[in-house]
């Protein structure tokens, strides 16, 4: 039985840069939204807090590159701030969901007794609450804040983290190459850390990068309606929600620059997240 | 003389790059069979699909495609949807992907029929059943209304037939009907091929990688390589006498039972065998409960520096049998023995896997997913030095190297990943792995059964010059028997799990006892040429 | 001839091709119900006993923010049993669910049931127009942007890709800031009474709950489309001389539904939960920002009741989801192919 390869010959593979164009371009985009949100306290022309009420709600201008808000603060000193706690939250959320997934998948995928059956059953029963729902649940008990929730989240996305890894490990196990090197006489952990996993790591790693962007959305949602970050510590955000009096009085900035900040990052780690997965997915055929 | 099917001085490009068909010309004839043969990449799907209009998108034509004076490269779109529904069908590779699953068998009959003939739905069911009962199949009425996974594939293939007849065409193309299916199903297939178009007198264009397949259907035969027509002519002419060099090579590197070169086994001298099996069985639960027989009292023995082939069928168990030598898998009953040493009748541990790694390795069927994707070739096979004969970084990479160059992979290779090889040349790593760990047994289970022709020759070459070299004793499981023939001295049958015969090839092959062997035997297929009376 | 006599009738069955005991559907059904039932008795054990986490005096947790007399400590203490074992607890918060008592509000001096119950209809409402917009826009969005790859693919995915980025909440205030204060179409806050009013109320939030959702299934529908626009079958029946639309409506429609209603269970989550940041936004009396207030009124009996009703309308829609999959496709039906 031959393996005709039309296929593969009818369709166009990018095999030279990683990403696509856009791909570079978000890639950019990111970068300088988390280097300005790092360098914040470095680069920041104003405090973000300082409340000037000379100058409220003024358009973009020589003093403030970006205009002010409704109790006269600097907009862009308070979005590069504001990005440090946007940013930390899902960074958290993600780092930690990601290594307890592919640990939790691992053990799951590759054992085939009640270890994998009650986690596959853990999984099930943790899928049942959207991370958000949690989220809040977490607050209604531990208050409000931002360390709540963001446990509660870790502990929403590490079932969706270890599925993946789950099936991916079960698919893997049954390749011939995997069963080749069972043949050979290598030990079953180097197998599993130092072959198996580092050849899931992509494909599951693109995927926690679109949940970044999730987690981005949710936490930010949480601040906006005021269950997340409280004063005096800002995010984007709770920015949106201060500056609805200002929307509504017809000054669009306030409000707009924060949105805009947060849809050009969610989109921008999308278009990586999923370009990755679809290198990836070519890569290994 | 009326030319059916005209390909004329046809090119076919993507913008940017290589032509993927080059300049290719043939002809068939009414009532005519014509052979199309190439390997992978040379074209022969595209050719095929041309004739009913069928480009891939983005492409860019030259040259003309003619079927009964029509045009298809240029053709209007109603023009071409009249080829397709009257003048010509077409009989796909795999009829699991090519018959829409969620719907019936009869709903994939009967669309075509309701859509354009203007049948009331009760007309066309029966013009279904009675087409259904043409390509001989049986409880057609039940058929109808099964879902295509409740069928075999040959089964399968069948009801595409029948799709394809259903119009009455008078140009039947056939892209590689039967490389899916087992040798018994296909010759069945194969018999039904000749009879409807020899009946219908419709001229044929049939797609193969194998010459006596070709060889067996068809008077004329075109040679494909890389998009470009190397040889055509009579069936008996190119086979026999091949004029272009690839031709020859072809020739020379397909399979055949040539019975005077079956390798002799080894003088029996009452050492110990190196594998010993006694009523070796496997049962499998399947997902509705029941209970699968994989293997049924499998009893042989091999002798250090045979060579035995395994022969069967899917389902017949040989894959389980390698399995279980390698101990991928457990038996349930009876006993297994390498070297005298008796298998534990469970997975085995650690310590165990790696002594017995030093005895018997394999080398499996698919070229694409038996190395990691991740590691360099050289570096695959130096990891296996290191485990086994205890060398040092530097010691591994250069006895890597070495071996690597035995089997044919050049050091300007030893860094590459598996996806910049070939099929070929990653069943020589494979074999490069298997054989750093020095074992006395190797089992290849398939191990060129997914390789173009020339490439298994190959191949196969290497396992017979490595086995001399080395000493080793081979098993080989395989469903083709020229393969055997060529390779293993001894040889055992198995049908559904059971061995229905075994013992010398050369005795076997010239003289079955079993009926299934003679079966197996009679499906190969024979050239037009042989069958008619001197 | 012999070869063709032994080939003709059906093949000996092999593993793959047993015609599988169809699993009778009401075997199927009652094994998702059960499924079903263990996974919401689970949720609610992990929804009660989640205040247990937290340390210290039930009693002063449930009052936190209102006066911690002793006496209202001890009123509280008794009404809600806190003193009884948590087991207790647990079982009697059940039952009384299980009869329509899902306590009381500290909010609202009510039964929880009660206010809920007057809520629940906004929700739904809410709901049911988001999950409108969604199935009618992403589908035919998707649906396009696979059929037509020159000029709407990239229209389309582009747009999709940069609506998906965008938070219900930001598309609520970016709506409200055009239609409703600049434009005037929509009112931008309430939720009308009941009839037509309810519906222009509701648009502009249900438009803003569905935005990245729309995205997601224009996604979904499409990349479903194009992988079954690769399948070998629709080549076939093209081959047969089948027009591009019947192509696509018998071949390729049906075969890429699967997965977009797996996706689809998911989306119902992420509707219901991002409903309380859409109703608070909007100032929607619904379920939703019952949630939101009661979590900053500390009102945890209602926040529990709530996140409980969530949480069984997912799992509900879930095995809805996996209850029509085999009526889609048979295979699956048949146990020989799992989604």
């Amino acid at each position: 039985m031959t393996l005709t390869g039309t296929l593969p010959l009818l369709r166009t593979r990018r095999y030279g840069s990683l990403l696509s164009v856009t791909g570079w371009v978000a890639v950019t985009v990111t970068l300088v939204v988390v280097l300005l949100s790092l360098l914040a306290p470095v680069l920041a022309p104003y405090d973000p807090d300082f409340v000037d009420l000379s100058s409220v709600l003024g358009g973009p201008s020589s003093a403030h590159l970006l205009g002010t808000d409704a109790l006269g603060r600097d907009m862009l000193s308070r979005l590069m701030f504001g990005g440090r706690t946007s940013l930390v939250g899902p960074l958290i959320v993600v780092a930690a969901s990601t290594v307890l997934g592919l640990l939790l998948g691992l053990a799951a995928g590759w054992t085939d007794g009640w270890i994998s059956r009650i986690l596959t059953r853990v999984f099930d029963l943790l899928f049942a609450f959207p991370a958000l729902l949690l989220a809040m649940l977490a607050i209604a008990i531990f208050g409000k804040g931002l360390m709540a929730p963001i446990l509660a989240m870790t502990i929403s996305y590490i079932p969706y983290v270890a599925r993946l890894t789950q099936q991916l490990v079960v698919a893997e196990r049954s390749r011939p190459y995997v069963q080749a090197y069972r043949v050979l006489g290598f030990r079953t952990p180097w197998v599993v850390l130092g072959r198996v996993m580092p050849n899931l790591v992509p494909t599951v790693g693109a995927q926690s990068t679109l949940n970044f962007g999730y987690v981005l959305a949710d936490l930010a949602a949480l601040s906006f309606i005021g269950l997340g970050i409280q004063p005096p510590t800002s995010d984007w955000g709770a920015m949106i929600e201060e500056a609805r009096g200002a929307l509504l009085g017809g000054h669009v900035l306030p409000a707009l620059l924060p949105a805009l900040v947060v849809v050009l990052i969610v989109v921008s780690i999308n278009v990586i997240g999923e370009e990755l997965s679809d290198r990836i997915g070519g890569k290994l055929s | 003389m009326s030319k059916l099917l005209e390909i004329d001085q046809f090119t076919l490009h993507f913008p940017g790059r290589g032509a993927l068909l080059n300049e290719v010309s043939l002809h068939v004839d009414d009532g005519e069979a014509v052979a199309l043969v190439g390997e992978s990449g040379s074209g022969k799907s595209l050719t095929t699909r041309a004739a009913l209009g069928l480009f891939p998108e983005t492409s860019r034509l030259s040259g003309s495609v003619k079927v009964q004076g029509l045009d298809t490269t240029s053709a209007p779109a109603a023009k071409l949807l009249q080829l397709r529904r009257n003048r010509a069908s077409m009989i796909f590779q795999d009829p699991r992907a090519g018959i829409n699953p969620v719907r019936t068998v009869g709903d994939f009959l009967t669309e075509t029929l309701v859509r354009w003939r203007g049948l009331s739905r009760e007309e066309s069911v029966e013009r279904a059943i009675t087409q259904l009962e043409q390509v001989g199949l049986r409880r057609t009425k039940e058929m109808m209304r099964q879902y295509p996974h409740q069928l075999s594939g040959g089964m399968l293939q069948r009801v595409m037939i029948a799709a394809a007849l259903l119009d009455s065409p008078e140009l039947l193309l056939c892209d590689e009907p039967t490389t899916a299916l087992d040798v018994t199903t296909q010759a069945g297939i194969l018999e039904l091929l000749r009879e409807q178009q020899q009946a219908r007198a419709m001229g044929m264009l049939f797609i193969t990688h194998d010459l006596n397949l070709a060889a067996s259907l068809c008077d004329r035969v075109y040679v494909l390589r890389k998009g470009e027509v190397v040889e055509h002519g009579a069936a008996c002419d190119v086979f026999l006498s091949p004029q272009a060099d690839y031709t020859r090579q072809l020739v020379g590197a397909t399979p055949r039972i040539e019975l005077d070169k079956v390798p002799t086994a080894p003088a029996a001298d009452g050492t110990m065998p190196l594998l010993s099996v006694k009523g070796l069985g496997r049962r499998y639960e399947l997902p509705g409960g029941e209970m699968l027989t994989a293997l049924n009292d499998a009893t042989f023995t091999l002798a250090p520096g045979g060579s035995l082939g395994v022969v069967g069928e899917s389902g017949s168990g040989k894959s389980t049998l390698a399995r279980m030598i390698v101990a991928l898998e457990t038996a349930d009953e009876g006993e297994l023995a390498i070297n005298g040493r008796v298998r534990a009748p469970r997975p085995l541990r650690a310590r165990e896997r790696k002594l017995l790694a030093k005895d018997v390795q394999i080398v499996f069927q698919d070229p694409y997913l038996s190395l990691d994707p991740r590691i360099a070739v050289g570096k695959a096979v130096a990891d296996v030095f290191r485990l086994h004969q205890g060398q040092g970084r530097a010691d591994a990479v250069q006895s890597a190297r070495e071996l690597l160059e035995r089997v044919g992979i050049g050091p300007e290779r030893f860094d590459s990943k598996p996806r910049a090889l070939s099929g070929g040349q990653r069943q020589r790593v494979a074999i490069a792995k298997a054989l750093a760990a020095r074992p006395k047994l190797l089992v290849l289970d398939e191990a060129t059964s997914a390789l173009d022709v020339s490439v298994q020759a190959q191949v196969l070459e290497l396992v017979e010059e490595v086995r001399e070299q080395l000493g080793l004793t081979i098993l080989f499981v395989t469903h083709d028997l020229a393969v055997v023939s060529r390779l293993c001295a001894e040889l055992l049958v198995l049908q559904q799990g059971q061995i229905v015969e075994q013992g010398p090839t050369a005795k076997i092959l010239s003289a079955p006892t079993s009926d299934y062997t003679r079966t197996l035997l009679d499906s190969r297929p024979r050239a037009l040429w042989e069958e008619q009376p001197a | 001839m012999a070869v063709t006599q032994l080939a003709a009738p059906p093949a000996p069955p092999t593993p793959a091709t047993k015609k599988s005991p169809t699993a009778a559907p009401l075997a199927l059904v009652l094994r998702k119900v059960g499924t079903l039932l263990i996974t919401l008795f689970f949720a609610s054990l992990i929804v009660f006993f989640s205040r247990f986490v937290l340390p210290g005096d039930p009693a002063r947790f449930l009052l936190r923010g209102r006066s911690p007399k002793p006496e209202a400590l001890a009123e509280i203490t008794k009404q809600f049993g806190l003193d009884k074992p948590p087991i207790e607890q647990y079982f009697t918060w059940i039952g009384g669910i299980l009869h329509g008592d899902w306590g009381r509000s500290l909010t609202y001096r009510q039964s929880v049931s009660d206010v809920l119950l007057n809520r629940l209809p906004v929700t739904l409402e809410l709901v049911a127009l988001a999950a409108v917009f969604i199935t009618v826009l992403g589908l035919i969005a998707g649906m396009l942007a696979s059929l037509n790859k020159g000029g709407w693919d990239r229209f389309i995915l582009i747009t999709v890709t940069a609506a998906g980025a965008i938070p219900p909440f930001v598309a609520a205030i970016a709506l409200t800031a055009l239609f409703a204060v600049q434009l005037g179409w929509f009112p931008s806050f309430g939720s009308g009474d009941e009839g037509p009013s309810r519906l222009w109320h509701l648009t502009l939030p249900a438009l803003a709950l569905g935005v990245t959702f729309i995205a997601f299934m224009a996604r979904v529908t499409r990349s479903s489309m194009n992988e079954q626009l690769t399948r070998e079958h629709v080549e076939v029946a093209t081959s047969r001389g089948l027009t591009r639309s019947s192509v696509v409506f018998r071949h390729v429609l049906r075969n890429a539904l699967g997965p977009i209603l797996t996706v689809s269970g998911v989306l119902i989550a992420g509707l219901l939960v991002s409903s309380a940041i859409v109703e608070q936004t909007f100032g929607l009396t619904g379920i939703g920002q019952l949630l939101v207030q009661s979590i900053d009124r500390l009102d945890f009996a209602v926040v529990q009741a709530i996140v409980m009703i969530i949480v069984t309308a997912f799992v509900l829609a879930n095995t809805v989801v996996d209850l029509i999959q085999p009526l889609i496709d048979p295979r699956i039906a048949a146990g020989t192919e799992s989604r």
